[in-house]
């Protein structure tokens, strides 16, 4: 026989049953994430090479770390591919994802998991590899199309020749933008789901009052789906400042030619691992995480205006 | 019901896990007597040669031996294996036997963090015969009378031709002796310029030279320009290198134009795409490569019996000018224990040292891998292994890079990696840039190494007399 509780045990059960089901991932986070966070917390203030015990040196990494110039270098390279794949990747993502959006189409749901399947491997090594083969500036596929449709000897003879791709300074990181959009999949799914929930009566009024396609776009489709691309700029630009394998494998570690693919993770992980400085690379990931918070606390304010959220409160999600 | 029902899981459980603790292990005597064994951690690279001698000769023959030593093979691919020790040594995680040289900073920097055991006390009490060894390649590892490793290969840098190229252009090979002066880069660029076809069609074309000397500072000395100060190899630091001496400028100018002046090298793409395809010289498209000694062993694979193979012979670095007494960068590398071991645990590691370095292990290895050894008696058998040369000129070839040559700076110099990766981020551009001038890139290259050098010395408290 079903015993009925009062409200208030009612609630006190369900919020132990709460705690017991999360449990395992506040056991994981405080063990696994939140003692190498303070540690490392702990450590940035010290030089550290594993050999020898950790010797406090207070904020003297902070005050090296302000001027290594390769660190500025390093935060230079992270932002500048930050500001050209976050959008680009935004824009791209949210196309291939009204594309697919489309009803009517046959094979829809084959093209949408065709065109999600990449991003299973985006970021790895296997698509760098593939990448560095592809942008090879004398091997490479791309570079071999480029001069039969624009080459001297081309279809359309412009006289045009491919970049140097990975080999020059300047094309570096678009180079590595490219390669990012590889993985657009992950973030199309999220606008497919989106565009999705948008309520076709919206649509319906719109076309009634006269709007065109691009009109249901900007006063429909944008402002509903606003909190997604929000969403997908700040964990893309988070992402973007961690970025590592690409630029590890492509650069050999080095982060050349000249330090055009030393990202900013690349030298925290030199600095760390190859040089023993675990003082010095614990101060450069706190100052990550500061960049981090500050971009996404701008990010946040500025999007106050910008973003719609259907029914009051919903902010508080994000 | 239901309480019933969870009582009886509970107890089922409970059950089940003290009926699997009482068992009895699996295999009975034999796992038994794995559990009474002491277990070592030897730390190894990937190596398509190496691994197979390891695992199938190496181990099987010690532990044979020593039935109370279980090895533990750790293999990690050679970038990332200073990675994997460093996060052993963080965590506490046992590491015996490993070689410093492999990825990272090398044995220089190992030293200076106490990273190894002084060898020389049990060298001592076991009365171990050095003498064996190549005695100026056991000393690469001595530092203030204290024996941190024992080298199990050591080779100097060549350069590696293309036998069958020069014989369907009817051209001479290069000499075998060290001492022949009229083994000068010009000639050696004469040849390249003969044997190149198709330089700018990279997909037909026939290079005559790929220098890839390593590290990017030894180029120097070939032009008599050795950039850095005399004791610096010695101490492990150095307050400066000297990259814009007229020879260091001639050096770096000349090797750029091999690619974009002269065409007879590849440029930077051109190189990573033959290598994809397995490797420069061995793609058969290459005449001449100047590289470090692991030719030796990595081409061994390349003869005319295989498909695409061919017949190659291997010469001294050419004079970049007259009389330059350092030409060849030697690789010495040796098997070191880790320090602060004890007790049984440091006679384990000892006994396995002294077996890895024992005449029958490092013949084993020699004909395993086709790396040449450190130990004199071995080395007469070494010189028979390559069917395309005379013994007798291997001999020559090879013994000359020593008495020609100096130990690596990757080996020897304290912080290699910074160092490293600083001339090589500035140097990147000035090899895909046709029109580069190395006389007004150096100083700027030499002022960041000069301050790479600084902060490396001064985190490690080295002052300068």
């Amino acid at each position: 026989m079903l015993s009925i509780l009062p409200r208030q045990k009612m609630a006190r059960n369900e919020a132990l049953w709460f705690w017991l089901f999360i449990s395992p991932w506040i056991v994981g986070l405080i063990l696994f994430r939140g003692g190498p966070i303070l540690a490392s917390l702990a450590l940035s203030f010290t030089e550290y090479n594993v050999a020898d015990p950790p010797k406090l040196v207070g904020f003297e990494n902070y005050a090296r770390l302000l001027q290594d110039d390769v660190f500025y270098k390093s935060l230079r390279v992270s932002g500048l591919y930050t500001l050209m794949a976050v959008p680009l990747g935004i824009v791209v993502s949210l196309l291939m994802a009204m594309l697919l959006n489309q009803k009517g189409v046959p094979f829809l749901g084959v093209f949408r998991t065709l065109y999600y399947i990449p991003a299973l491997v985006a970021g790895s090594v296997a698509v760098a590899l593939l990448f560095q083969w592809l942008l090879n500036p004398s091997f490479g596929i791309i570079n071999f199309l480029i001069s039969r449709f624009v080459g001297e000897e081309g279809l359309v003879p412009l006289g045009l020749s491919g970049p140097r791709w990975f080999f020059d300074p300047n094309w570096v990181v678009p180079s590595f933008v490219l390669m990012s959009l590889w993985g657009f999949g992950g973030s199309m799914l999220i606008y497919l789901a989106g565009l999705q929930g948008v309520p076709t009566a919206l649509y319906e009024a719109a076309r009634i009052d006269g709007a065109g396609a691009f009109r249901r776009f900007r006063n429909v489709t944008l402002p509903m789906i606003s909190p997604v691309i929000l969403f997908t700029f700040i964990t893309g630009m988070i992402g973007s400042f961690q970025i590592f394998t690409p630029a590890y494998i492509v650069s050999g570690g080095g982060g050349g030619p000249a330090y055009a693919s030393m990202f900013y993770v690349l030298y925290l992980y030199l600095n760390a691992f190859r040089r023993y400085r675990f003082g010095f690379a614990s101060t450069q990931a706190w100052f990550l995480f500061i960049i981090i918070l500050v971009l996404t606390i701008i990010a946040l304010r500025a999007s106050r205006s910008a973003v719609y959220y259907e029914s009051p409160g919903d902010d508080k999600m994000i | 019901m239901k309480r019933r029902l969870l009582t009886w899981m509970g107890l089922l459980a409970v059950l089940s896990l003290v009926l699997a603790a009482c068992a009895a292990p699996a295999g009975g005597d034999a796992a038994a007597e794995e559990s009474m064994q002491r277990e070592l951690v030897w730390m190894a690279r990937t190596n398509v040669v190496e691994n197979p001698w390891e695992q199938d000769v190496a181990i099987p023959a010690f532990e044979a031996a020593n039935p109370d030593i279980k090895i533990n093979l750790l293999i990690v691919d050679q970038a990332d294996i200073a990675v994997k020790r460093e996060a052993m040594i963080a965590a506490g995680e046992p590491l015996h036997v490993w070689s410093p040289n492999w990825g990272g900073n090398g044995f220089a920097s190992d030293r200076v963090r106490g990273l190894l055991h002084d060898l020389s006390p049990l060298i001592e009490r076991d009365g171990l015969d050095t003498s064996v060894f190549i005695s100026e390649v056991l000393a690469i590892y001595e530092n203030e009378g204290r024996q941190y490793g024992f080298p199990f290969l050591t080779t100097g840098s060549y350069m590696f031709y293309n036998m069958d190229l020069f014989d369907a252009a009817g051209v001479e090979y290069p000499p075998v002796s060290w001492d022949d002066e009229t083994w000068t880069w010009d000639r050696a660029l004469a040849i390249a310029q003969e044997l190149t076809v198709n330089p700018d069609d990279p997909m037909n074309a026939t290079y005559g030279w790929v220098e890839g000397i390593w590290p990017a500072e030894a180029i120097t000395w070939l032009f008599d320009a050795f950039p850095w100060p005399d004791d610096a190899f010695d101490t492990g630091f150095a307050q400066s290198i000297d990259f814009t001496s007229e020879g260091a400028v001639n050096a770096f100018q000349s090797r750029h134009d091999l690619t974009y002046k002269h065409k007879v090298a590849p440029d930077a793409a051109a190189i990573e795409g033959l290598s994809a395809l397995g490797g420069d010289f061995q793609s058969g498209k290459v005449a001449m490569k100047t590289t470090g000694g692991w030719g030796w062993w990595v081409y061994s694979t390349v003869t005319p019996e295989v498909e695409g193979g061919f017949c190659w012979g291997v010469a001294p670095l050419p004079f970049g000018a007259p009389g330059a007494p350092t030409r060849a960068v030697i690789f010495t590398d040796p098997w070191v224990i880790t320090a602060g071991m004890e007790g049984q645990e440091l006679e384990d590691s000892w006994t396995f040292l002294k077996y890895l370095i024992s005449e029958d292990a490092a013949r084993a290895y020699m004909q395993a891998t086709n790396t040449p050894p450190t130990q004199h008696k071995l080395l007469e058998e070494w010189y028979q292994q390559f069917g395309c040369m005379d013994p007798a000129d291997v001999k020559d070839v090879y013994q000359g890079a020593f008495t020609n040559g100096l130990e690596s700076s990757n080996h020897l110099m304290v912080g290699f990696d910074e160092i490293n990766s600083t001339w090589d981020n500035l140097l990147g551009v000035f090899w895909s840039d046709p029109e580069g001038d190395a006389a007004s890139l150096l100083p700027d290259v030499e002022a960041s190494v000069n301050e790479v050098l600084l902060r490396i010395a001064e985190e490690q408290d080295h002052s300068f007399e």
